[in-house]
Formats: structure tokens, sequence, C-alpha cells
């Protein structure tokens, strides 16, 4: 498990070049909020992770097509993995 | 520089090399005979081109996106209403550089004109929801309709001057009738553009940004462009018409680089 603020820097990293970092940022936490996942000083769960880009997909979709959308995901994932496995 | 710099540059570079001969007789500097016949092609053709360059990527970035993606049917209504300019701008091409002649008012021009004003407020009005289907924190519905009536009051307080000279000049029916329409279509158009400029600034820094503010932009300068036009025809300041040119030529620039900017984001 990774600490909830280490995973939102970087699903914001990851979002802000479509998003921008401000909104990047406010989308993460409005929904962290919603899902009643606690940012600061707890670790974040696989299935609040997945709820959470679940969330953060269904809006950049809009944006950018499903197809381009699910590859963020993915990236988001891998970066999450590297962190973990550092 | 990334790909998407460069397309910027090269969009910057063209839209104030196309706009130059234009402002450069309002800056004193003297242009001749050349001047003259580079306004008729470079000013008539950038504007076809810049247009069409938004249609189609337009059209791209709506075959590209889902069916059930609320985007879709916002890229094809905008562009049908750049099809319809396209239309219109074909129709001022034909008269001033096929057939050197001055474009007549009214013309066939100012029926395709006037029929893309409700696809352009449709797709806009048709964003705006979109937006909102993120589920991103872009405002509260309240704000919004907030906005709406405050530029939706300022629109009509702005309008009373500019109406006022176009008027009082004597006109045709339907050339009174087109004076009157264009600055009520461009500032009913205003309404949902602040309304998503207000929205699409909180993605400053992002591809999302870059999309709305090249259109939102380009339809600003377009209202403006056509206000000045109404108003400087009506107060017999004919002289200006270059400075509307060179608006106008910019506002098709930064619609086709949102537009384009799209159809790269969902590429």
């Amino acid at each position: 498990m990774a600490k909830t603020k280490d995973a939102l820097d970087t699903i914001v990293g990851m979002l802000s070049p479509y998003l921008g970092e401000t909104m990047a940022r406010a989308a993460a936490l409005a929904h962290c909020q919603k899902l009643g996942i606690a940012v600061e000083g707890t670790d974040i769960s696989r299935e609040q992770l997945d709820a959470l880009l679940r969330k953060l997909t269904q809006g950049l979709n809009i944006f950018v097509g499903r197809e381009k959308a699910a590859a963020v995901v993915n990236d988001i994932n891998a970066a999450m993995a590297a962190r973990g496995a550092a | 520089m990334s790909r998407h710099a460069r397309v910027d540059l090269v969009f910057l570079i063209i839209a104030l090399a196309t706009a130059a001969p234009f402002v450069l007789p309002l800056a004193g500097v003297a242009t001749g005979e050349v001047g003259d016949e580079l306004r008729v092609y470079v000013g008539n053709l950038s504007k076809l081109g810049f247009l069409t360059c938004a249609a189609v990527m337009s059209l791209m970035a709506a075959a590209r996106l889902e069916r059930d993606n609320p985007m879709r049917p916002v890229w094809r209504t905008m562009a049908a209403g750049l099809v319809l300019f396209v239309g219109g701008e074909i129709v001022l091409v034909m008269y001033q550089v096929v057939w050197r002649l001055p474009s007549p008012f009214p013309s066939l021009a100012d029926l395709f004109f006037v029929l893309a004003y409700p696809f352009i407020l449709a797709g806009l009005l048709r964003a705006i929801s979109a937006y909102a289907e993120t589920g991103y924190p872009i405002g509260t519905r309240r704000e919004r309709l907030g906005t709406a009536v405050a530029v939706g009051g300022v629109t009509v307080l702005a309008g009373y001057p500019v109406l006022k000279p176009v008027l009082a000049v004597p006109a045709a029916p339907l050339a009174m009738l087109l004076n009157v329409a264009y600055p009520v279509l461009d500032l009913a158009v205003l309404v949902p553009v602040i309304i998503l400029l207000r929205i699409a600034i909180r993605f400053r820094g992002g591809e999302v940004w870059k999309v709305w503010a090249g259109l939102l932009a380009g339809f600003l300068l377009m209202t403006f462009a056509d206000v000045l036009f109404g108003y400087f025809t009506a107060t017999a300041h004919e002289s200006l018409d270059r400075l509307v040119d060179a608006t106008y030529i910019l506002s098709y620039a930064a619609i086709a680089r949102g537009a384009l900017g799209q159809y790269q984001l969902l590429k």
C-alpha cells in the first residue's frame, strides 16, 4: 500500500498535462472527499485507488476519449507500481 | 520545443503574417498597390483557409470521440456551424478574388453566416453541459446562472450604443435586418462563451485549456469584429474596415487552433 498523499502526487503529475495542475489536484481531492478517502497521514488501498482512478477517468474520457484516458490510467498504475518497487 | 508548441508558433506566425497587410496601413506604413492586392488575396484566402481547417478538425475530432461521449455532439454541432461559415466565405471569395467585384450586402454569404449562428450557439451550450458531466469541480449551476445573468445584462447595455447608429441609418429592410441580427446574434453567443471561459480557465496549464482558450478567444474576437463592422458601417468609418478584417483573420486562426488542438488531444 502507498501513502495516499504520494499516490495523489503521482496522479496529479500524470493528469496535469491534460487538465492543468490546479484542476488535476482539485479534481483528485474532490473525488477523494466524495469517496471518503482521507488524504493526510493515511495509506490508500488498491480498491480505493481503483475507485479514485475510475472517477477521474470518467471526466478525462470526455476530453481525450476513452482510449487515451485508459492509457493515462495505465501510466498512473505503472508509475505507482514503480514507486512501490522503489 | 514540443510538437504542440511548434504548431502554436506556426499558427501564430501565419496569423500575424496574414493580418499584417491590414494592420500596417493603420500604423501609418504605406503599402501601395501591392498592399491592395495582398489584402484581397491574403485576406480572403487566409480567412477561408483558417475556417476550413477549423471545420475539418472539428469534424475529425467528433468522429474520433465515442458515440456516448458528451463532447461528440459539441464538436459535430460546432462543425456544422463552421461548415456554414466556410460556405459564406466561399461566396465572398468568389466575388472578391475570382470576379474581382466588391461583395454586395446582403448577399448569399449572409444566408450562410446567419444560419451558422444557431449551430455555434447550440454547440457552446452543449459544451457547458459536457463540462458539467466530467464531475470535476467546475463551479456550481448557480454560479453559471449568475454569470449568464450578469453577461446578459452587460450585453443588453452594450447593445444599445452599438445598435442605435445602426438603426438610425436608412437601409433596405433586409440590410437593416442583417445589421441588427449580426450584433444581436454575436451578443447571444457571448453569454455561453464567457461561461465557458470561466470554466475552462480552471484547466489552465493543460491541453484542455489550450483547446478552449483558442476556440473561445476566436469567438470573442469574432463578436468584436462583427460589432466593429456594424458600427463602422453605420457611422461611415469604412476606412477602419482593415481593422475589422485583421480581427476576423485572428479570430478564425484562434478557432482553427482550438479545433486542431482538440484533434491532437485525441490522437
